[in-house]
């Protein structure tokens, strides 16, 4: 590694490799595969107000709360008005407590901040979410 | 004022990065503790790497304090210092904690492991200010907070430390072997009589709401590792029962361990918290990317 690269180097920089998709060959055209479906990040609230529902999480941030303009609304008195904010951070999508009455839960433990992983349990209140990473 | 603590890195012994850790994270030891004066940083594994990052984000050119305490100098608790990018701005300052006047030695370590046979570049080139300080024989107040200081059993030692602010507290006790201090290990396979630990570290542990804590083995592979200085996660239980600590967190996983191996030994844990009539008592596996509120 040069002394000089390593200060500026940062983990985008480093995963800025683009991959030219070569177009196939007429010959190998047919055995490409299907194109991939894409699926975003999302919740899936499984229990509480609402449930059952999927929320893509396309539009970040967006908070979740009993408020009105909440962007995922829960309404249930054990949920804050602007209980919890789900943002992205880089390649990662992080929750983070809106200083709640009651707390948020990743996999049964009291956080203030997270990096979701797929399959996470997210409870706030009496709400129950599960994290799924796209792909 | 809340304590906040953010793990960066989770992992003992070799950083394993891979679809099988990617849920606990396979950095390895670097935990943050933030009081509202002051941050520490708790061991400088390849965590300390993205913490740095972070740091570099939030400080926009501003000067910033911090304050690293090191267990012990092993690899894989100072390796991520020479990626450390804050070291690298004239505006850091960076306090590296001895435990008594005079000494230096983590100072002096890190500045060797940057010796031009393993990097490239020098630690006297680093534009930070990275100072020598100590802590007092073993107890002393930085900034807002209390920090104290205790050894523990590891080969070539280990130092845990204890941050207070107020009447919350952190303990961070990595690379601590509590089986080979076990006072009656002949009550070892009872279930539900608890595994005796010494009075000082009890006492330097006790009333903790968090209590980090070394717990890299299951039972099943403790035997194959003994004298290698670190716990099986189930003892890491009859200490916080004994310090009556009201959050556990197993840290410093094994590098064979999966995600759903260490899913397992934390539902060890459990189990063993609620044989030893402590149900209530809060168990999880440390995990990058997770930061805690400490209120009291």
């Amino acid at each position: 590694m040069s002394r000089d690269r390593f200060i500026e180097e940062d983990s985008t920089e480093r995963a800025g490799v683009v991959l030219e998709d070569p177009q196939p060959t007429r010959e190998f055209r047919a055995l490409r595969p299907p194109p991939r479906r894409e699926r975003p990040n999302r919740l899936l609230q499984v229990e509480g107000p609402g449930a059952p529902r999927e929320i893509p999480l396309t539009q970040l941030p967006q908070r979740i709360g009993r408020d009105s303009q909440a962007e995922i609304r829960v309404p249930s008195a054990h949920v804050s008005r602007h209980h919890l904010q789900i943002r992205r951070e880089g390649d990662d999508i992080v929750c983070a407590d809106l200083e709640s009455r009651n707390g948020a839960w990743l996999n049964n433990t009291r956080v203030h901040e997270a990096s979701l992983r797929d399959g996470d349990t997210l409870q706030i209140g009496d709400a129950v979410f599960i994290f799924y990473r796209g792909c | 004022m809340p304590i906040h603590v953010r793990f960066w890195g989770v992992r003992g012994s070799i950083p394993t990065p891979g679809p099988s850790t990617r849920r606990y994270g396979g950095n390895t030891s670097c935990v943050e503790v933030r009081t509202p004066e002051a941050r520490f940083i708790l061991d400088a594994g390849s965590g300390l790497r993205e913490l740095g990052l972070r740091m570099v984000r939030e400080a926009a050119g501003e000067p910033t304090t911090s304050h690293l305490l090191l267990s012990h100098a092993h690899w894989d608790h100072i390796q991520g210092f020479p990626f450390f990018g804050p070291a690298y701005n004239p505006a850091t300052t960076l306090r590296v904690y001895g435990t008594e006047p005079g000494d230096d030695r983590f100072h002096r370590l890190l500045s060797g492991q940057m010796d031009s046979a393993y990097f490239p570049v020098q630690f006297s080139d680093l534009a930070g200010s990275i100072v020598a300080d100590h802590l007092d024989g073993g107890r002393r107040q930085v900034d807002d907070a209390v920090v104290s200081v205790l050894p523990v059993c590891h080969p070539g030692g280990s130092l845990s430390y204890r941050i207070q602010l107020g009447g919350q507290s952190v303990v961070y006790s990595t690379d601590n072997e509590l089986d080979l201090v076990i006072e009656n290990p002949e009550d070892d396979a009872h279930p539900s009589i608890l595994r005796r630990l010494p009075a000082d570290l009890v006492d330097f542990v006790r009333g903790a709401d968090l209590l980090i804590a070394d717990g890299q083995y299951t039972d099943a592979e403790y035997p194959k590792h003994r004298n290698w200085g670190h716990s099986r996660a189930t003892t890491v239980v009859d200490l916080a029962v004994a310090a009556q600590v009201r959050q556990v967190a197993i840290f410093h996983h094994d590098p064979m361990q999966s995600d759903a191996e260490v899913d397992a030994k934390v539902d060890a844990c459990r189990q063993r918290a609620a044989a030893l009539g402590a149900p209530g008592l809060s168990i999880f596996g440390a995990r990058e990317g997770i930061e805690l509120r400490i209120t009291g």
